[in-house]
């Protein structure tokens, strides 16, 4: 019987069953990563601020529960507190944007992503492509459109939850996720024509 | 709320109303932005998913098996003195805690005053006159006298201590006679007075006092 995150939270809290824990982070691991790697570009980031945000829910779950309060919702919690490391990374960067290097892509090997199960060749390379070019294309959506995009895309998050999570009406997180799609949609039609034989 | 935004809900399958959808749909604009955004997001829904390093895993997990056992040892601390009996067993303690803390300070006060208290050969006794001390004070014509007393000392040494408050009286008295024999007339105390003689008790005026000065030589 696959237990709810309620139940893992309840049992890792109260009984300290770290198997419970365990099997959240597995659960929910893609998700957080997928929204954290979206918004920095790089993986070495993802994998610190991923840690950082963890670190974070960890101390607040071991509070006496006073942290997590959101009953019956932990992964929008946790995407909070997701979220909060992000920007504070992003405020921080900021401050060293002068004398930073600029070289923020995801340089993340094509073999690293390879899946377990084995296609052919050119059904991987399509993939990885199509990836890259998804990745590169999201980076250039405006930011409260690209957040709004990975917080229902990568974490499946409600729509009502990432209005609630970014502080804005259900309205203007879904006119946001329209405007993204939209402009994705456009910048795709624009590679498609600019290289119609790659695609 | 807007056609376009409740289009959305229905992609995303946040809205499970078909009716609705097929009413949306019916039009042919929402059914064009539709078609548009399906596509987009099938696209961003094959594209896969990025895992974290497994080494950012095993330390999120470490950590938080560490913050566990923190909040273990903490709580089992916190057991401890919150802990709750009942009230007879809780006033049996408390005798028992009492009863702990007097025999504790009886101890205590014992061993104080063990160590404390001088032992018998730390107190200096002062010395009592000896008897042949008493021999060398009392004079020349005393000396018959003063072997019959020494011999009557001798039988008593056995049985009094060195230093007794009676062997001095004794002694006193023996030396009080001795000056009396010497010069009856100038005797330094007016027989009249009320004086108890230590062994007999008789006054000096007595008849029985006069009988004991007589048996003195």
């Amino acid at each position: 019987m696959v237990r709810t995150d309620e139940e893992l939270v309840t049992a890792y809290i109260d009984a300290h069953d770290q198997d419970a824990f365990r099997e959240l982070v597995e659960r929910h691991k893609d998700r957080i990563y997928g929204y954290l790697l979206g918004m920095v570009h790089r993986r070495d980031l993802a994998d610190d601020l991923f840690q950082e945000t963890f670190y974070r829910v960890v101390s607040a779950m071991q509070r006496e529960r006073g942290g997590y309060e959101d009953r019956g919702r932990w992964l929008a919690w946790v995407m909070r507190i997701a979220r909060n490391t992000t920007l504070d990374h992003i405020r921080k960067r900021s401050k060293w944007q002068d004398v930073d290097s600029g070289n923020d892509r995801d340089e993340t090997s094509y073999w690293e992503q390879l899946p377990a199960r084995q296609e052919s060749a050119d059904s991987l390379l399509h993939r990885a492509e199509q990836r890259e070019l998804l990745d590169e294309l999201i980076r250039e959506l405006p930011p409260e459109q690209r957040e709004v995009l990975l917080l229902r895309q990568e974490t499946d998050l409600t729509f009502r939850e990432i209005g609630n999570l970014t502080d804005v009406s259900i309205n203007t997180a879904l006119g946001r996720m329209r405007y993204a799609l939209a402009n994705l949609r456009k910048m795709l039609r624009q590679r498609e024509r600019n290289t119609p034989s790659e695609v | 709320m807007n056609e376009k935004l409740q289009l959305l809900l229905h992609l995303y399958g946040e809205v499970d109303d078909q009716e609705e959808r097929e009413q949306l749909l019916a039009n042919e604009s929402l059914q064009k932005e539709w078609d548009e955004l399906q596509h987009v997001k099938q696209s961003l829904d094959e594209k896969r998913q990025a895992s974290p390093s497994s080494d950012a895993i095993e330390n999120v997990l470490a950590f938080a098996e560490k913050q566990s056992a923190t909040r273990r040892r903490e709580e089992a601390a916190h057991d401890r003195v919150a802990v709750t009996r009942p009230p007879e067993q809780r006033r049996r303690s408390r005798l028992l805690t009492w009863s702990g803390a007097v025999a504790t300070l009886m101890v205590v006060l014992g061993i104080g005053f063990w160590v404390l208290m001088p032992s018998e050969s730390e107190i200096r006794i002062p010395e009592a006159p000896s008897t042949e001390q008493s021999q060398s004070v009392a004079p020349a014509p005393g000396e018959e006298a003063a072997p019959a007393l020494t011999g009557a000392r001798a039988d008593e040494e056995e049985v009094i201590p060195s230093w007794d408050e009676f062997d001095d009286l004794r002694s006193l008295r023996y030396h009080l006679r001795v000056l009396e024999t010497r010069s009856p007339e100038e005797q330094w105390f007016d027989p009249t007075d009320q004086q108890w003689d230590v062994e007999s008790g008789a006054t000096p005026g007595s008849a029985m006092y006069q009988k004991t000065s007589r048996d003195l030589p």
